[in-house]
């Protein structure tokens, strides 16, 4: 099988490049998101299979961020037999720095010149022929967000690995060249895992993981050797190493767009600059966040809120009714219910929000794609640097609002263990868009005026208990050596449908398959501990004999009369999504079988189901285009499970409060398992205790404190 | 005078890059070199961090290490230029 590693600066369009050449193949590593990890995606070129690594993006090769590390050493262990470097064609210089360092690998490459329609529209001329022969390998105009160019990358990479083309490499000044070539000599002697040339290059710019590598394969002599070069230099030019090497390569970066880039006489980036300059202006720039914040739940919300109902009634009153027409003739009534009920009951109320979570992902992002995301990192680096963490735990944050999990390992992003620590401890307290649904049924159910406004609230308050944990963890860390905060804030983009997609969907389809396996187990799980021991009613099932043995404890929390509630919590530790499924099967087991079914029509419910669906897209286009929504009465259409929840809360505070604690117990165990992962045991074992606690206390004080104000 | 103390939109020229630890490394090589041209586009509104502007490239730095980037304001070169020409 032949591996070929795709590699370029952050923003250069990687991940949509190969998404254009794999299709939906791709095969998503570990966890949807911008790319934090190594992602492969193997697929057939003509008869042979040739994987696809998405890595993470690096400026260079001598990381400063632990993702740019994962780069680097996935270059430097894995058996990668091709390289397609992927650059932003609207900035060559930098962005053939990276280039410069990959040629040195000396490995077949390819160069995708990446966002060229852009770069054309700017007036800028490229003499691509001119530029393939200088390096000695291919270079493809691409535009990947359209997808113009992928096949083309691909062809000439197997190619290259083919034909075992070797790009060719750019001399830096002899002096220099002296010195590699006499420490490359030494290294002919045995294989080492760093190409020799780039080995060569690292030792002498003293590069840390070049040192280590050198000395754990027994080659002191090689250090040495690098050592005495590094002085031969600095006293040579009188300069310190770092400066004699990238002034070397920008020496031979300008060398080369000399001959080959025409620049338009005025190239200014007139749209982006005009566009900060309002985003990122003194007074407009916190009112911009808020109002993009604020738009961003208004639309997913109040866009997707018709749709949801619709799935909702689509399992409840068209699949539950001719799946229970259908098995009521082959299966006992325990196995009817088990499926009507447990799976079906519990998948179609989650699956019911996939239209909310669309909507969510979508401009998620749409924020992520466009680059305004560098710009919240930017305008909030302030704020974040009083809790000793840097502008991007903000974006990380904001991630958290997608999913938790992703939003762990986007703390890769950061430069110190310290920083992500705080920004992990602060991520489960973001609300993830598994328990806005939670929210979604309780407001609509006791603050169907402001709802909005309420969930806005529960955002903020976990937004705000964060900070809290944050200015904590601050104190109580030790302090350690941190590296300078550093971001670049690339051109606006706007991005197109295909690029929002290749974020949207793996997002999606993970939901749907967490909906399918872990939700599908955890119904069924439930639906037994309600149903068992055998023959009782579900007064006396397992589920609810240690749900109610833990209600009291919650008396003080203003949830503490009923058991179902409660009992919905325990099984939500898995994953949030459950809490509704549970509470939907814990309900309808109680109500009986509303099954007073009188006429089966199937076509004709068909129909009618589409119609409805008809009737919710235009209700969810209208909705995001206005801004005051007429909402229809609850009270006559609503499920069973919302007459019950109405009759067990006593009230909005009550419900307020069990909306708190959802807020901060433990996410799901897929976040404890991202945490676990990355900071080991003593982290993951601290949050399990620390969260049921926190969300304790919150929705204690909270309760306490309403109850004598109101 | 440092980079940290440009006005906003002032351009000047890199002189020296004091001790900001690893960071020096990866300003070079995202071409933040001495000699090169390099302008202030903003503060933060927030006061910190600021944005620079070398080549095409939009780069934010906090002020802390942008104090240790001394640089010459292009305005103050011309007028020492122009002093020469005399």
């Amino acid at each position: 099988m032949m591996k070929i590693a795709f590699v370029g600066n952050p923003n250069t369009g990687k991940t949509a490049l190969i998404n254009a050449i794999a299709g939906s193949d791709l095969e998503v590593g570990n966890w949807p998101g911008v790319t934090v990890e190594k992602k492969e995606a193997t697929f057939r070129y003509g008869d042979r299979t040739v994987s696809l690594v998405d890595l993470p993006g690096a400026y260079t090769l001598s990381p400063y961020s632990l993702e740019e590390k994962i780069t680097r050493n996935v270059l430097a262990y894995d058996p990668i037999d091709g390289i397609v470097d992927v650059i932003d064609a609207t900035n060559l210089r930098r962005n053939l720095y990276l280039t410069l360092e990959l040629i040195d690998m000396q490995k077949p490459m390819v160069l995708a010149l990446n966002m060229f329609d852009d770069f054309t529209k700017r007036g800028f001329e490229l003499d691509v022929g001119r530029l393939e022969s200088i390096l000695g390998l291919h270079a493809v105009p691409t535009v990947a967000s359209r997808g113009l160019g992928a096949g083309k990358v691909i062809d000439r990479i197997v190619d290259a690995v083919e034909t075992k083309k070797l790009p060719a490499i750019q001399p830096m000044q002899h002096h220099i060249e002296n010195e590699i070539a006499l420490l490359t000599r030494k290294m002919e002697t045995e294989r080492l895992p760093y190409p020799p040339r780039l080995f060569a290059v690292k030792l002498i710019e003293g590069d840390a993981f070049a040192l280590e590598l050198a000395r754990q394969h027994g080659r002191e002599d090689l250090v040495g050797f690098a050592e005495g070069a590094r002085t031969r230099l600095e006293s040579h030019m009188k300069l310190p190493i770092e400066t004699i090497i990238t002034r070397s390569r920008y020496e031979v970066i300008d060398r080369i767009l000399d001959e080959v880039l025409t620049k338009p006489v005025i190239d200014r980036v007139i749209l982006s600059d005009r566009i900060d300059a309002f985003v990122l202006h003194r007074f407009f720039a916190f009112p911009t966040l808020l109002f993009t914040m604020f738009l961003l739940f208004k639309l997913t919300f109040d866009g997707s809120a018709p749709l949801v109902e619709w799935t909702a009634g689509f399992f409840e009153n068209f699949v539950g009714k001719y799946l229970h027409l259908l098995l009521a003739s082959y299966l006992p009534v325990w196995g009817e219910s088990l499926i009507v009920d447990g799976v079906v009951g519990g998948v179609g109320l989650v699956l019911s929000f996939l239209p909310l979570l669309f909507f969510l992902y979508f401009f998620m992002a749409l924020l992520e794609e466009s680059g305004y995301m560098a710009r919240v990192s930017f305008l909030l680096d302030r704020l974040a640097r009083s809790f000793g963490i840097k502008g991007n735990a903000f974006v990380a944050m904001l991630m958290g609002f997608g999913c938790n999990v992703p939003a762990i390992y986007a703390t890769r992003t950061m430069t110190s263990l310290r920083e992500r620590v705080i920004t992990s401890l602060m991520i489960p307290l973001m609300s993830c868009s598994a328990r806005l649904p939670i929210y979604a049924l309780f407001t609509a159910l006791f603050f169907r005026d402001h709802q909005v406004m309420i969930i806005m609230s529960i955002y903020l308050l976990g937004f705000l208990a964060a900070l809290l944990i944050a200015v904590t963890a601050d104190r109580i860390l030790p302090k350690t050596e941190e590296k300078p905060f550093f971001l670049e804030l690339p051109t606006y983009r706007l991005p197109t449908l295909r690029a929002i997609w290749v974020l949207t969907w793996p997002r999606l389809k993970d939901f749907i398959i967490r909906a399918g396996t872990v939700i599908v187990a955890a119904s069924v799980i439930l639906w037994s501990v309600i149903h068992l021991p055998p023959g009782t009613d579900v007064h006396n099932s397992y589920l609810a004999k240690s749900a109610q043995s833990v209600t009291p404890l919650f008396r003080p929390l203003g949830f503490g009369d009923h058991w179902e509630p409660v009992a919905a919590l325990i099984p939500g530790t898995i994953a949030k999504e459950v809490v509704i499924g549970s509470l939907g099967t814990i309900y309808g087991v109680e109500s009986g079988h509303p099954q007073a079914v009188d006429r089966f029509d199937f076509l004709d419910d068909a129909t009618s189901q589409l119609s409805m669906l008809g009737d919710a897209f235009i209700a969810s286009i209208r909705n995001i285009f206005t801004w005051t929504i007429e909402r229809e009465n609850a009270a006559e259409n609503s499920s069973g499970l919302q007459k019950a929840l109405l009759n067990q809360f006593d009230g909005p505070l009550n419900a307020y409060s069990y909306m708190i604690f959802v807020l901060f117990y433990i996410p799901c165990i897929s976040t404890m398992a991202a945490i676990k992962q990355e900071f080991g045991w003593k982290l993951m074992s601290f949050e399990l205790l620390f969260l049921p606690l926190l969300a304790y206390g919150a929705s204690f004080l909270f309760y306490q404190t309403a109850l004598r104000i109101f | 005078m440092t980079l940290a103390e440009l006005q906003p939109k002032q351009k000047a020229i890199i002189k020296s890059i004091g001790d900001i630890g690893e960071l020096k490394t990866r300003l070079m090589e995202l071409g933040v070199l001495c000699g090169e041209p390099v302008q202030l586009v903003r503060y933060a509104p927030l006061g910190d961090p600021i944005e620079i502007r070398v080549a095409d490239t939009m780069i934010a730095l906090r002020k802390e290490d942008a104090g240790k980037i001394e640089v010459e304001p292009i305005s103050q070169l011309r007028k020492r230029e122009r002093r020469g020409v005399r």
